[in-house]
């Protein structure tokens, strides 16, 4: 808490993020003015499908964006300071420290060469005062506490003798091993087989309530944020299109774009020939529409012959106190 | 509960399905290592295994044939070729031996800052000037180097260097180029990481396999190129004995007595090729897409 103005329990406040990509074909608007709070100890999750600018929102965060991307404009205040006015010294002392993130393919983050358990301790010497040997203990600690059995010996396994289901643990304790106040998880489930991407998420939920920190979880995996979300953000093409708390926006679904998402969930019971699926692709991000970035896909705008959607984008609109959606379906609560 | 007596027999596991692989010695690196091992031990116990100091000179026994006092002859001082031989080699494997950890140091330094840089500035000044150097014949540059230096140990690991580091550089950035874009990079990076303790715990260490081999195959190069220089005059200057120098002079005397050149060029190629074998084959062990190849 370095701001003493920092009083209210919103632990990061990203507003009107922007991070776009200079490429030789045009601009790539991959994150286009995206705004969403986390609060303390809070899961939010994240949820949108491939390109549509998740990644580089976490990405951001850790201003982690390579050229030729770059953060153009927002804010993203941490504990009430802007990450993004940060300089690099202090920035390194964020990351892994009080923001860590973890990865979607747990193998490949992992350095090859060096054991797991000397990965650990070097996380830990980056950011805390402690000597090698209560680092080496501290890093058995951890591990246990991500449930590797046996951990002192696994300590000394190198990555490609971890399963995949292990180095994701392995990679949980060394985002975990500064005790963040947030841990930023990309899609952590994503390369993992079914029953493990149970055992992992369980785990994540686990070590929240113990160390109280908050996640952005981010994912496509509608599942995974019913079960273990709070707080819920659908982006599409770099925006968001609709939040809400995680019970509201399942049992009311107000953007075409998220029913869209819980329609084309297969449902098991249900004996039908073909999954629902949106039809078309995500936009081409450099040509992108512009009215509504969703209106060329969206049925409802071709059913009720909305014209509007293809001229004007909409607002976010706060429907419900904790409900807002990006649509001109909804276009009278804008008063 | 006799008749729940199961023995369960210690499980064997075939030999080709061990989970931890064997370590196994390549034959062609034994070969090498063996034959630069006996090279050394030489070079070392020279003066335990020759009766004669290599500079002293009888003129009244010049340029003899082998003899029994003499195995290898003697030149046209009247030295003895064996303890010249077994001395010959003595400076230029320090030589090389120092030249290639200071080239080999610099150049996958300045590699691997380049591959993490890649594309700017700094970058492009590195390498533009490896480009620069490997424009130039190296044996020329070498030669610029020593002869305006006055020839000795230091200005020929200068000149070595110089020219030597190169081949690291551009192999390091390369190799480092393909670390730089994977994902336990970004992963360091946002563990908060500086970019010094990235460099010096996971792109170097990771660019090390083939900087290790071409250490082996340049070894051997260097102790040719040393030769060449004390070929030329201007590497270990006598009446130190070298190799190169010996071969030197001997040319004049090479169709009387052809042996004087035989011996200081055939000690040269074994363990330039002893070198180079040792590395070949390290480098074919410690590949594991390629081990199955021999194994």
């Amino acid at each position: 808490m370095n701001d003493p103005n920092f009083q209210n329990d919103d632990l990061l406040d990203i507003h009107n993020l922007k991070t776009y990509f200079f490429t030789r074909e045009g601009v790539v608007r991959a994150v286009d003015g995206v705004d969403f709070k986390v609060k303390v100890g809070e899961i939010f999750g994240l949820v949108g499908e491939s390109g549509c600018g998740k990644s580089v929102t976490s990405l951001s965060i850790l201003r982690l964006v390579n050229p030729p991307g770059r953060v153009v404009d927002g804010s993203i205040l941490f504990q009430g300071r802007n990450l993004l006015e940060l300089t690099d010294a202090e920035m390194r002392q964020v990351r892994g420290n009080r923001i860590s993130m973890i990865f979607q393919q747990p193998l490949p983050s992992l350095d090859p060469i060096r054991p797991i358990g000397d990965q650990i301790v070097e996380a830990l010497l980056v950011h805390k005062k402690m000597d090698q040997r209560q680092a080496w203990k501290h890093a058995v600690d951890l591990l246990n506490l991500v449930g590797i059995p046996d951990a002192s010996r696994r300590s000394h396994s190198y990555p490609f003798e971890l399963s995949g289901g292990m180095a994701q643990r392995a990679m949980i304790a060394i985002a975990l091993s500064c005790e963040p106040e947030l841990l930023i998880a990309d899609e952590p489930t994503t390369a993992l087989d079914v029953t493990i991407q149970a055992q992992i998420l369980e785990l994540l939920c686990d070590l929240r309530s113990r160390l109280g920190m908050a996640i952005i979880l981010i994912t496509h995996d509608l599942g995974v944020v019913a079960e273990m979300a709070d707080w819920v953000s659908v982006m599409y093409a770099g925006r968001v299109v609709e939040e809400a708390s995680v019970n509201s926006l399942f049992e009311e679904p107000l953007h075409p774009y998220t029913r869209g998402l819980i329609e084309s969930i297969p449902v098991l019971d249900q004996d039908r020939k073909r999954l629902n699926a949106i039809p078309g692709v995500v936009c081409d991000c450099i040509n992108m529409p512009a009215g509504c970035k969703f209106a060329p896909r969206c049925k409802v705008q071709i059913e009720k012959n909305m014209t509007i959607c293809n001229k004007h984008e909409p607002h976010l609109l706060e429907v419900s106190p904790n409900h807002k959606v990006r649509c001109w379906l909804y276009e009278e609560f804008s008063h | 509960m006799d008749n729940m007596d199961i023995t369960v027999k210690e499980f064997s596991c075939p030999e080709d399905l061990r989970c931890t692989p064997r370590f196994r010695w390549h034959p062609t690196a034994i070969y090498g290592l063996v034959i630069f091992g006996l090279v050394v031990i030489v070079s070392i116990f020279a003066p335990l295994l020759s009766p004669y100091d290599p500079t002293d000179q009888d003129l009244r026994n010049r340029l003899k044939p082998p003899t029994v006092e003499h195995p290898l002859g003697t030149d046209n001082l009247g030295r003895d070729v064996l303890a010249r031989i077994y001395y010959g080699g003595r400076q230029a494997l320090v030589i090389s031996f120092v030249t290639i950890m200071i080239s080999a140091t610099f150049g996958t330094v300045m590699g691997a800052l380049a591959s993490r840089r890649a594309g700017s500035f700094l970058d492009e000044i590195l390498m533009r000037s490896v480009d620069l150097f490997l424009a130039f014949p190296q044996i020329i540059i070498s030669l610029m180097i020593v002869a305006t230096l006055k020839p000795g140990f230091w200005p020929l690991v200068l000149a070595l260097s110089i020219t030597g580091w190169t081949v690291y550089a551009r192999l390091a950035r390369a190799v480092g180029l393909e670390i730089c874009s994977q994902t336990y990079i970004e992963a360091a990076v946002a563990t908060g990481e500086s970019e010094w303790l990235i460099m010096r715990k996971h792109i170097i260490p990771n660019t090390l396999g083939p900087i290790l081999a071409q250490i082996f195959l340049r070894f051997g190069h260097t102790l040719l190129t040393i030769a060449g220089l004390s070929y030329l005059g201007l590497g270990i200057q006598p009446p130190t004995p070298d190799w190169g120098s010996m071969l030197s002079e001997a040319q004049p005397f090479m169709v009387r007595v052809p042996t004087l050149l035989l011996f200081p060029g055939l000690a040269i190629f074994i363990t330039a090729l002893s070198v180079t074998m040792a590395g070949q084959g390290l480098m074919l062990m410690f590949d594991p897409q390629q081990k199955r190849t021999w194994q």
